[in-house]
């Protein structure tokens, strides 16, 4: 007894559907690029015995006439109508590509965590147009200012609000920014990732950006009152890190 | 063999069908059309017609020429009525009327 293969979307066998022969009774053609099997394999006429399948433009009888041909005279026991999981198909004029990107259109969150800290990654044809990086705005306001690692996220924006007198502008320790610290940290760092954020002193004073324990600021460490920074903050071993201010 | 049978309108629309689907042959009040009602045992009383569109009282002959057909054709794909390639089981269809699954 021959059965018919149905695989529609690239996700690995999920929903994909196999019925026997005498389960089909009729193959439509709904536009030039589609044909409908149309099966009572549930004993239930509805949208769930539907299978649209993707076929070259125009070539409905060229497919019907392969159909027919594997149907009679075929080896295989079960006809892979389309297998959209391994792009194949017992048929030349099924279209395994575009069946393969026939999965209905989708929208997918990205957490801010992803964003900012981990790997975000996919498996199977996937498409990333943009991916808009979330600035976190942190505003502090007093002479002295110590952030955490948590603060620090790559492209963060600091705003330090210099008052009093020359103040100092601390950054996390190296083992923090591992996220090994007791503060949790924000980069992957023995991977060699670099980690960027932004400074801005809108105070009155000088501040002198100075690292935590394990870093080491290379250059100029001062930002006046009024200006801005890019602060660069680079791995140099698994301890410690150096900090350019640009 | 498994017979099927094939039916054309236009590049976008047509049907294959099991000839083990087919139900019926009805023919209208005008004598100018033959339905084939297709045996969809999930939906029996749902419209599941192909109808073509024939010269006026010839609708018998065109059955007749379709049943012969399933009967001795040695391709098992027949080719019923397609538009496209005006290709006719029988001289006196002159048309597909509509594919209604």
């Amino acid at each position: 007894m021959k059965s018919l293969y149905i695989n529609v979307t690239s996700n690995a066998q999920d929903g994909a559907h196999c019925f026997t022969l005498d389960k089909l009774w009729a193959i439509e053609c709904t536009g030039t690029t589609n044909a409908v099997f149309h099966s009572y394999a549930s004993a239930i006429d509805s949208d769930a015995d539907e299978f649209t399948v993707k076929i070259d433009s125009g070539k409905f009888k060229e497919f019907c006439r392969e159909y027919v041909k594997e149907v009679n005279f075929g080896k295989k026991p079960q006809i892979v109508v389309i297998d959209a999981e391994n792009d194949v198909s017992s048929f030349q004029n099924v279209n395994t590509s575009t069946n393969a990107h026939a999965v209905a259109s989708s929208s997918v969150t990205i957490s801010t965590s992803v964003l900012n800290t981990n790997t975000l990654s996919a498996t199977g044809n996937s498409t990333f147009d943009a991916i808009i990086k979330e600035t976190v705005i942190i505003d502090v306001d007093s002479t002295n200012a110590t952030i955490t690692a948590a603060q620090v996220r790559d492209g963060s924006l600091l705003v330090h609000t210099s008052v009093t007198g020359a103040g100092t502008f601390t950054l996390p320790s190296n083992d923090d920014l591992k996220s090994t610290g007791s503060t949790g940290g924000q980069m992957a760092y023995a991977s060699n990732n670099a980690l960027k954020f932004y400074y801005v002193n809108d105070g009155d004073q000088t501040v002198t950006v100075t690292a935590g324990t394990g870093g080491t600021v290379v250059g100029t460490a001062s930002v006046v009152s009024g200006a801005n920074a890019t602060i660069l903050v680079v791995p140099t071993s698994d301890s410690t890190h150096n900090i350019y201010l640009f | 063999m498994k017979k099927f049978l094939f039916f054309r309108k236009t590049t976008g629309d047509g049907v294959l069908i099991p000839v083990e689907s087919l139900a019926s042959f009805e023919i209208n009040s005008s004598s100018d059309e033959v339905d084939i009602k297709l045996n969809d045992p999930a939906s029996l009383y749902a419209a599941k017609t192909i109808g073509l569109n024939v010269a006026t009282d010839t609708a018998r002959p065109v059955i007749d020429a379709i049943s012969k057909a399933i009967q001795e054709n040695s391709d098992p794909f027949i080719i019923i009525a397609d538009d496209v390639d005006k290709q006719y089981v029988h001289q006196n269809i002159t048309s597909v009327d509509a594919i209604s699954l």
